[in-house]
């Protein structure tokens, strides 16, 4: 829970996260001086000539729109740049060079000689070697002779991973969760002491666009809920109700980890109805049922890197509105015509079990 | 232990919205009361009827109304097509909002309707209903402070809304029992109804026709021992007004008392000169030779006479009110009950049914035609039965008839009064319990654990045997909406077995088994 609520912090200070790479700014243009002796003779200062290497493996999805972003100016990381002139500032990639960033064109340095530079965070152009760009210099005061181990790689930095989204976003999924429906009909009263109507939901599907940090996808969902309860201390009653639907579920990516969600969805469900006495009362019926839920999702377990397709857990928490059709409580008996009795119908009025929505679930994404 | 966490959000989630509860209140035996046009289910943990009619054939509709809570006495109107229930209210009352004590008057035709309301101040525990319809009397308060001769009477008539309590004169009884009277000839003014009580110790009239009269209470004699002795059984004679030709006679009232061998006769006679009072109690007490089982006022070819079962005996006293003189009467046997039954018999003047729930047989009593000798005017009938009620037959058709019914028999007969004959019906075993129909045109008769019963149509005396799925607690015979006739087979109303009550429904006039309708869970109805 800490984490989330920690997660939820950063989520919610954009300011915050573009201040990120520039807040690592001074470390990374320190590493090279406290590395100076097995820095490379290169030119201070001089853009590297190689291109910038292409991106091995299959295509990522997202990465065209990563690159294009990291290809932009970084005012905050210039910025910082600018403020440590005594800095030697570290020799950018290629990428950054080539668009005149104002690293590019900050003074020279004066001391050692820039050595081959570490890759930064924002090279996100390398998915096939991710470790590389997840090492981080070594801090100012780990000054020291002989090489400098990279230090373990901090929790935090899982959270300010800013690469790609990726698979993060871009990708099946298999939901599976518990959902509490809160039924406001008084008829709900005859199958439940209390208005909650909770159900297993499954839901799966895949993205289907994506565009920055929104995406979208379809989804197909199954749920089952029901409650059972004595009325009038004589009379079982059960209700089971099976939905069946298709939605649409729109997304906005916070960070890679949280997203937050819209979903729309509509279906059809079918009301089982039981009341036991002498012999059991029925009623089966179809219904209409619709739900707009928003809500948030949270990467519990997954590899920060959404260049890679690998399977991740999600958690995720959404709330919101479901309408149904009225269900007419006209409950028939098994056999109506079985002799004695010939049971007639047992009415009991009509029942609507829309109202408010809450579900919790876990994600399965791919 | 983060699941944990999710349960502490999901449970608290799980029990939000409470349920009413009425849905959890036990649905009870439903005591049934079978009406003209419907059957009322009283549901008293939720403080209502169910009226239950049949619209249509094999069609069942149900409406509830409200009857306060904590329900005393249910009364039915003599004609059964009123339902009263007198309830306790909320006890004690602490908020203004707490419910008082009520009666509610409910019209038990085809399409039931609430037809009154009376707020009472304090509880009461019993109910008496005019059988002309005309007043209800409650009365034994139920209230930490109750005064017993408090009666609260409330007019149905015109007048509804006026309810008066009148308070009897106390001379330390208790109230145990009321009679209206029929409008009795009085010296002075028209004749009025009264309401008599009896006590433990003495009885009281109270005038109908204006309330505020003083209450006249007479006092029972002493026993023996030097108590008062207690009244146990009241009948009265209405009195004939008086024409030109006719001086015709007051009103009398005879009272039998408990134990004793004495009967009480009293006359509303001629109120001593200088009294403003229509009328004045004068009494006798007459000793009839035994302790009597019955007393009844007869019309024999002699007169008025007020005759008594002396079962110690095997005799009958006749009493004449006029004279005091008595005149016993050899019975064939110990009979213990007398009905008088001239108007059902047609032309054979007046007659009296004899009967005993210890003495197997009947006997006819023919005191119309009793001339000289007495004794011969009786007619022993030697049926195989203790008769432990007589069942009046409603309507015209069939009202010669009579069900006599034991307490714990294999069979019950139907006596027609003008044929002087009895037709058994035997039954396959012990324990049946026999309703007639409100129109008077069949009987039902049913065995309380059993699933079987039988209607028997009074024009052919034809049983028809029927079966349902179901143990039977009680059959009723209601009208219909469309003039045609219902039968209803309750199922659970006596509260045994733990099952809910539920019904099966037969077309009265054409009953057949393989023809029935079941309905379920009749206490979920109109919740």
């Amino acid at each position: 829970m800490r984490v989330l609520v920690a997660t939820a912090l950063l989520a919610v200070t954009p300011a915050a996260l573009a201040q990120a790479p520039a807040e690592t700014a001074p470390a990374q243009t320190q590493a090279p001086a406290q590395q100076a002796p097995k820095s490379q003779p290169e030119k201070p200062g001089a853009a590297p000539a190689a291109p910038a290497p292409e991106p091995k493996g299959e295509k990522v999805p997202g990465t065209e729109a990563a690159a294009q972003k990291t290809t932009e100016p970084k005012p905050a990381g210039a910025a910082r740049a600018a403020e440590a002139p005594a800095e030697p500032a570290p020799a950018r990639p290629a990428a950054d060079a080539a668009k005149g960033s104002a690293a590019a064109t900050a003074p020279p340095p004066t001391q050692a000689p820039k050595q081959e530079p570490a890759e930064t965070l924002s090279s996100d152009l390398t998915p096939s070697e991710p470790s590389a760009p997840h090492v981080l210099p070594a801090p100012a005061n780990a000054a020291g002779p002989g090489p400098v181990q990279p230090p373990p790689e901090p929790e935090r930095f899982r959270l300010l991973y800013t690469g790609p989204l990726g698979y993060h976003q871009d990708h099946y999924f298999v939901n599976a969760g518990f959902r509490l429906d809160l039924v406001r009909d008084p008829r709900f009263d005859i199958f439940a002491s209390s208005d909650a109507l909770p159900h297993l939901s499954v839901q799966a599907g895949r993205t289907i666009m994506t565009q920055g940090e929104f995406s979208a996808a379809l989804l197909l969902a199954w749920d089952y809920g029901g409650r059972n309860d004595r009325v009038r201390d004589t009379d079982q009653t059960s209700l089971g109700v099976h939905r069946l639907g298709a939605g649409i579920e729109a997304r906005y990516h916070l960070v890679h980890r949280l997203y937050l969600l819209g979903r729309l969805r509509l279906g059809a469900a079918r009301a089982h109805a039981v009341l036991k006495e002498v012999r059991d009362f029925v009623s089966n019926q179809w219904l209409f049922d619709g739900r707009a839920v928003l809500g948030a999702a949270f990467e519990l377990l997954g590899k920060p890197d959404g260049t890679e397709r690998k399977p991740r857990l999600w958690f995720v928490a959404e709330g919101g509105y479901v309408l149904t059709s009225s269900v007419d409580l006209t409950l028939e008996p098994n056999n109506p015509n079985e002799a004695p009795e010939r049971a007639q119908p047992v009415e009991l009025g009509e029942m609507n079990l829309k109202g408010a929505t809450m579900r919790f679930g876990l994600v399965i994404s791919y | 232990m983060k699941k944990l966490y999710w349960l502490g959000l999901v449970l608290p989630l799980m029990s939000c919205g409470k349920r009413n509860e009425k849905w959890d209140e036990p649905a009870g035996s439903g005591q049934s009361v079978g009406l003209t046009g419907s059957v009322a289910l009283v549901d008293e943990n939720l403080n209502r009827a169910l009226m239950l009619t049949s619209p249509a054939p094999y069609q069942l509709d149900s409406r509830a109304f409200p009857i306060g809570k904590d329900v005393a006495a249910i009364e039915t109107s003599a004609d059964r097509d009123t339902l009263f229930v007198l309830s306790r209210g909320v006890q004690p009352r602490r908020n203004p909002d707490d419910e008082l004590p009520s009666i509610t008057v409910i019209d038990a035709g085809p399409e039931p309707e609430l037809v009154k309301r009376f707020e009472l101040t304090d509880p009461k525990e019993s109910l008496a209903v005019d059988p002309d319809e005309d007043w209800l009397v409650a009365f034994q308060g139920g209230a930490t402070v109750t005064n017993p001769n408090e009666f609260v009477l409330l007019p149905l008539g015109q007048n509804a809304d006026d309810v008066e309590s009148v308070t009897i004169r106390s001379f330390g009884g208790v109230p145990r029992d009321v009679l209206f009277t029929d409008p009795l000839v009085v010296p002075n003014g028209p004749p009025r109804r009264f309401l008599i009580v009896h006590t433990d110790r003495d009885i009281a009239l109270i005038d109908l026709s204006d309330l505020s009269r003083e209450e006249v209470t007479i006092q029972t004699p002493e026993t023996e021992a030097g108590t008062a002795s207690t009244p146990a059984q009241v009948v009265f004679d209405p009195g004939v007004a008086g024409s030109d030709d006719d001086p015709g006679r007051f009103a009398r009232i005879g009272v039998r008392l408990q134990n004793e061998p004495d009967v009480m006769l009293l006359e509303l006679g001629v109120p001593t000169e200088g009294s403003n009072k229509d009328f004045e109690v004068k009494f006798n007490i007459i000793n009839v030779g035994g302790i009597p089982s019955a007393i009844e006022f007869v019309n024999t070819d002699f007169g008025l006479r007020l005759a008594a079962l002396v079962p110690t005996r095997s005799q009958a006293t006749l009493i004449d009110p006029a004279t005091t003189v008595i005149e016993a009467v050899s019975l064939p046997d110990r009979y213990t009950q007398l009905a008088r039954v001239t108007e059902d018999a047609g032309d054979e003047g007046e007659l009296a049914l004899l009967y005993s729930p210890e003495t197997e047989g009947i006997a006819f009593w023919a005191l119309g035609r009793a001339s000289g000798d007495l004794s011969k005017s009786v007619q022993q009938n030697e049926i195989q039965l203790r008769v432990a009620e007589v069942h009046d037959v409603p309507g015209e058709n069939y009202a010669h008839l009579k069900i006599l019914q034991g307490a714990d028999s294999d069979r019950f007969f139907i006596l027609d009064l003008k044929a002087r004959q009895t037709f058994p019906m035997l039954t396959d075993s012990s324990g049946f319990i026999v309703n007639v129909a409100p129109d008077g045109e069949r009987a039902w008769a049913f065995r309380p654990d059993g699933s079987e019963f039988a209607s028997i149509e009074f024009s052919d005396l034809h049983p028809t045997s029927l079966s349902v799925a179901l143990r039977v607690s009680e059959v009723w015979d209601i009208e219909r909406s469309d003039g045609s006739r219902a039968a209803l087979a309750l199922h659970g109303t006596d509260g045994r077995f733990g099952a809910a009550p539920s019904v099966t429904l037969l077309d009265a006039e054409a009953p057949d088994s393989a023809d029935t309708r079941f309905f379920g869970s009749l206490m979920l109805e109109g919740l």
